[in-house]
Order: C-alpha cells, then structure tokens, then sequence
C-alpha cells in the first residue's frame, strides 16, 4: 500500500506556528504570575515575619536574589535567556534546579496519560464500532450507560471510589504513591492500575460516543455500501474500510482532549497521591513559586503542542485528500 | 407469448417484491408487489423517474438493505438460479455478493473509499472469490483494469479516488464488479452521474463486457435511450410499481401506458444522440411517495387519460409478455392516444395538467 507522503512546507509551518504559541503562552503566564496580587519573597518569610526587625532588608535581598529587582521587560528576558541555555531557574522553596523538580514529576504524569490514552483509545473504538454495528444490542446499551455514568461522574469522585473499594475495602491494591517501574514493574503496575482506571473510564466515555456517532455516519456512506456488496465480510467492512474514515475526526477530537487530559490528571495526581506535574505545579502556584510555575507550564505547552502537532501530522496521513 | 426470453429459465426472479422501511414508529411502503426475471445471457432494463423505487428494487436483490429497518413482503421472493435470496443466511448472501451477483452503483464519486487505494479495494475482492494470493490478485487487478480500458493500471492501483476523474473511477467500479465474472450484473444508473462525453464510452465499454463474460445484465436508468442501446426487454417503474413491460422493440414502436408514452415523447429518436432526462414529464410534480390513501391507480393524478375508476380501482399488470397496467390501455392504443379531450378528463387530471 502506497503510503502518502507529507510536504516539507506543511512541516515547516507547523513548526513556525508551534514556536509562535510557544512564544505567546510564555508571556501569558509570565505576566499572570506577576501581574496577579502576592508577593514570593513575602510568601517564603512567612506572615509572622511582617514587621519583624531587618524584615525590609530581608524582603529587599530575597528581591534581589529572585532577580525580582528588575523591570518586568528585563525579567522576561533573562529568563527567556536561562530557556535557551537549557537553565529555567531554581526553586523559589527550596533552591533545587527546576528542571531536576520537573523531571522528577515527569514521570508519574506521562505514564498516566499515556497509560490511560494508550487503553482508551482502542477500547473506545472497539465499543463504539460494536455498538454502531447492532444499535439496541448488549454493546450499545453498555456504551450509553458507560458514557452516561462516567459523564455525569466527577474523576475525582470516581477515583476515591476506586480507593475505597481496593485498597481500603480489599487491601488488595496500595491507595496512593508511585513507585518508579525501574525500581520495581510489579509495584509500579500496582500503583498505576488505579489512577489509570480512573482516567480510562473518563475517556472511554467521551471517546466512545465519537466513535459510535462516527460509526454510523460512515456506515451509511455509499462506499461502505460498495464494500459489502462485493462480498467483503461485515467486521472487515466496519473495522478496515469504515474505521480508517471515522478515525479522521476521531484523531482531531483526541488532540483536542489531550489539553483537556492534563488538567484532569492534575486532579487524580492529586488523589492518588502520584507526585506528578500537577501536583508539584499546585505547589507551586499556592508558594508563587514563580521559576517552577513558569518551568512547569512551559514542559506542558511543549507536551500539547508536540501531541497537537503529532495528531494533526496523523491526520493528514490518515486522510490522503490533505497531503 | 411465444418469443424465445420466455423459453430461457429465468437466472433472476423477481416475485410480487413488497419493500417497506421503518421510520420510527411508522413504516413507509416503497415498493408495492413488484416482479421482474431475467433470463441467464438477458439484458434487462428498469427505467422510471427519481424515486420509483429502482435501486430500492435493486438492493433487494442483493440484501442491502439494512435489516432492522426493512420489512419485506410475506409473500415476495426473489429466486436467483433456485434459491431464494430474501430468506438466505447472510454467510451466504455474502458468498453471492460480488461473486455470482456484482453491482455498479449510481454514483462513482462517493462509491470508492476515498481514504484506500484503488489497490486496497479492488485486491481483497479478488481474493476473497477467487481465492488468489496477493501476487496474483495484483496480476489480476492489473488485467481486471486493463479490461476496462484503462491505460495505466499499475500507477491507477496505487492512486487514491480523488486522483481519478469520475469516468475513471465508474471504469474501475465495473472492473471491481466484473473482475469475479458474475452471473447476474446489476447496473444502477452507471452513467448518470458522467459527463455525456464520457457516458457513451462507458455504456459501449459495459455493453461489451456483458457480451464477452455471457452475463446477465439488469440495467436501470433515466434514460431511454441507454435502455434502446442495450436492453432486449423492460420494465417501466412508477411509484413503487411496474406499470408496463415488454421487449424495448415493442415498447418503443408501441407503449401501452400513459406514463410510458410519456417518456417515450420526451426522447427523441429510438436511438437519438442525446436523450434527456425524464423530470420534464410533467412539470412541477413529485408526488412519488406512494400515498397508501389513494386506491386507484397511482399515476392518476398526473395521467391525461384519468377517469373515474381510475381513482377507485387498482389497475393490474397482466403477466403477459408485454402488458400494461392501465384501465384503458386497449382504447387508448386503438385511438392512438387522442382520446384525452373527447372522454372528459377528471377535474384533478386537468389541473395536474395545467398548474405550473
Ligand atoms: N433507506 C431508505 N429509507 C427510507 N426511504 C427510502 C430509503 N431508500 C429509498 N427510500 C425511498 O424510496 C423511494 C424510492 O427510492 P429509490 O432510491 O429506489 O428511487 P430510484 O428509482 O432509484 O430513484 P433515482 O433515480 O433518483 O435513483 C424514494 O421515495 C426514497 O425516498
Ligand atoms: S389507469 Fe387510468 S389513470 Fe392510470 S394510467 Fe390508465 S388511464 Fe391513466
Ligand atoms: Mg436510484
């Protein structure tokens, strides 16, 4: 089968375009941090602190430490200055480099997601491409309960459930942390399998109903109809010819929901105690934290963009009109 | 009665087909008790307006319908070569499919998958009846579009359908339905959607393959003129009926029905070099959702010759070789059709005849 080959210019462009964003969400979140009321260095001492003998000269030498003496242009520079020699600052809290903090968080997070999208996705397209097959069977009534329940269900409220139930109830899984898979496979599938689970319900609940209304779009379309009357057999039909169509939008609605899928994974971080991203940039944020929050959004928006780009690259190759 | 088509054994038979759709909690009839046959080596032609329920006829016969909402007639079957193929298990439909029965659909633009090669949609049908491996399926591919005329097969297999121009993509239609040499071919409208340039190549080109592989062909059209360069015989449809049958030769010296005549008048010659389509019959109409309200015949409404009892009662279609289901068709051919002015025509018939 020819594989369809993808201009260079389409490449160059979205590249253009990705450092673009890049460029813009930094100055975002660079000017929401300061620009919002607090002050780090007052944050750090502490409130019983305030008045305090020497406090003033204390606060100025913080200042000056975090380099927040400076006008904001100049800030902004020095920082974008530290990003290209691969520097983003050290800890507000503790000194620690943040890159060192990020990596650490990265993990956690990155297998969460990819995790959860990596049992998501097929599970979702083998659900909904059965149930859009035989509308009323087992598998169509599974998928609106399933979407319905895990619409109306917060994750949050799913995941302390799951909690509850295996590792309070039955013992039988570890309720919260993360144990590294290089320090131990065993531990660490036992520390992902509930967090993941949560996630996994959320979005086989979204994608689901996608790929189920896609599905029955394409099944009527007069090629698939073409399929089958040259003899093709049914699953043949739904799972190669009508399937490579549906996965078109379906490619566009997942890297959309991967911004989505990151916010939410802050929350089940959260419960499930796993120490990732979210959780550090939570942190982060209560302390004004500023080089960390900055640090921490930036690892986010290159995550979004790469996967963005990535879905949008997939789709042109899936689709053959685009290239 | 005594020509030859009624010697052969019929290949196709289609009996007193009832076809109706469910729509939530209503259920439309589309076709109303509609038979045809056609013989091993025929050439059949359907010709009617939009919406008489051609290609509804058609997948019937090849069980596309989709299941959950169809119904069909309990007492309609459609009898290919013995069996009957509305109460056949899917596996086995699906066996028929493509290898004894092959379709061209209506429209080539929207029939191709447009995100697989023509390589991916043309191999797998070979194989799948001929039990070829992928080599050979590829030579097979390649002699199955050479066939059609096409030029360059080995670079058009690598080409998706938006890289093709619509006459190519019909050719490489009817190559996928001929590829597996079928018994029966049903051909929907093969050229409608075609440039009229391109259409005669084509009807030339599916003309020859039906000859070549001995196949039957039942071909629906718009057009009079297709059925002319093809078919030996015909069936008129209307409203989900056959009004009139008969061989082309005989229709086309003398039509029976109303509606037929019609159609004839709004094609030139027999074998005209541009046949129009038939929507100018009577301007501004489309009452061809067969309204289960009315009882007598469903062409009333539009028909010059309407009377009374046309309104009351449901004309037949005798099983005669070429039959008409008109009230009045024997007057009227005795008259020539100019009996319109001197019977008084309905009130109904004279405003469908003269609003627009
Ligand atoms: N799947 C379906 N569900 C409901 N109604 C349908 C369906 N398919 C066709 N019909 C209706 O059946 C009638 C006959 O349709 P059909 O497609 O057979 O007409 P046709 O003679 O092939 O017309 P055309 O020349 O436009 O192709 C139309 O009124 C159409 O609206
Ligand atoms: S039965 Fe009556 S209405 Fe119908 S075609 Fe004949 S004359 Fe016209
Ligand atoms: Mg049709």
């Amino acid at each position: 089968m020819r594989t369809p080959r993808l201009r260079t210019g389409t490449l160059a462009a979205r590249l253009a375009r990705t450092v673009g964003v890049l460029v813009v969400i930094s100055l975002i979140v660079f000017l929401a941090l300061r620009l919002t009321p607090g002050d780090p260095a007052a944050l750090l001492l502490g409130p019983q602190a305030v008045g305090q003998p020497g406090y003033k000269i204390e606060l100025a030498n913080l200042h000056r430490q975090m380099g927040l003496n400076y006008p904001l242009p100049v800030q902004y520079l020095i920082w974008l200055k530290g990003i290209l020699s691969g520097n983003l600052g050290n800890s507000n809290q503790n000194g620690e480099p943040v890159i060192r903090l990020l990596a650490g968080a990265a993990p956690p997070t990155l297998f969460l997601i990819g995790l959860s999208l990596a049992i998501a996705i097929p599970l979702s397209i083998v659900i909904g491409t059965t149930a859009a097959y035989r509308p009323s069977g087992i598998a169509d009534r599974f998928v609106r309960a399933l979407a319905d329940l895990s619409l109306a269900t917060p994750t949050f409220w799913l995941g302390l459930l799951l909690v509850i139930l295996f590792a309070v109830r039955l013992h039988l899984l570890p309720a919260t942390g993360y144990v590294s898979p290089l320090v131990s496979p065993m531990q660490f599938a036992r520390s992902m399998a509930l967090p993941v689970v949560t996630v996994v319900v959320y979005l086989v609940g979204v994608l689901t109903r996608y790929v189920y209304a896609e599905m029955c779009e394409v099944g009527a379309q007069d090629y698939v109809r073409t399929a089958r009357a040259m003899g093709i057999a049914e699953p043949t039909v739904l799972f190669r010819y009508a399937l490579r169509n549906a996965l078109i939008p379906l490619i566009a609605i997942v890297g959309v929901q991967f911004a989505a899928l990151i916010s939410g994974a802050i929350v089940v971080e959260q419960v499930f105690g796993l120490g990732g991203v979210g959780q550090l940039m939570l942190q982060g944020v209560v302390l004004k934290d500023y080089p960390l929050v900055q640090g921490g959004v930036l690892l986010i928006t290159i995550l979004v963009t790469v996967v963005t780009t990535l879905a949008d690259l997939l789709y042109r190759w899936v689709d053959p009109r685009l290239t | 009665m005594s020509e030859q088509e009624k010697v052969l054994a019929p290949l196709l038979e289609i009996n007193n087909l009832a076809v109706s759709f469910r729509s939530g909690r209503r259920t439309v009839p589309i076709i109303h008790g509609v038979s045809m046959r056609v013989a091993a080596g025929e050439r059949v032609g359907v010709i009617g307006e939009s919406g008489s329920g051609k290609t509804v006829t058609a997948l019937s016969v090849l069980g596309l319908h989709d299941k959950r909402r169809t119904r069909y007639g309990t007492v309609s079957a459609i009898e290919f070569g013995g069996t009957d193929l509305l109460r056949l298990p899917p596996k086995d439909m699906r066996k028929l499919r493509g290898g004894d029965i092959a379709m061209v659909f209506q429209d080539p633009a929207t029939s191709l998958n447009p995100v697989f090669t023509i390589a991916a949609q043309l191999l797998p049908v070979l194989r799948i009846h001929q039990n070829l491996s992928r080599r050979a399926a590829h030579e097979a591919a390649v002699a199955a579009l050479a066939a059609v005329e096409i030029r360059d097969p080995v670079r058009v297999l690598n080409s998706y359908p938006h890289e093709l121009s619509g006459g190519m993509r019909q050719r490489i239609l009817i190559a996928m339905a001929v590829a597996c040499r079928p018994r029966l071919l049903i051909a929907d409208e093969p050229t409608s959607a075609l440039d009229v340039t391109v259409q005669a190549t084509v009807l030339d080109l599916l003309s020859e393959l039906v000859t070549e592989s001995a196949m039957s062909l039942l071909l629906i059209t718009h057009d009079m003129g297709v059925i002319a360069r093809l078919c030996s015989y015909m069936y008129v449809m209307y409203a989900g009926r056959v009004v009139e049958q008969g061989p082309v030769k005989d229709l086309f010296q003398s039509s029976w029905h109303p509606y037929t005549r019609g159609l004839l008048q709004s094609t030139p010659r027999m074998n005209g070099p541009r046949p129009r389509r038939l929507a100018t019959l009577t301007a501004g109409q489309s009452d061809l959702q067969p309204d289960v309200s009315i009882t007598g015949c469903s062409f009333a409404s539009r028909c010059p010759y309407a009377i009374e009892r046309c309104y009351t009662e449901v004309p037949v279609l005798a099983s005669a070789h070429h039959a008409a289901s008109c009230h009045r068709w024997q007057e009227l051919v005795a008259s020539g059709f100019a009996v319109a002015n001197s019977l008084a025509p309905t009130p109904s018939a004279a405003g469908g005849q003269d609003s627009d």
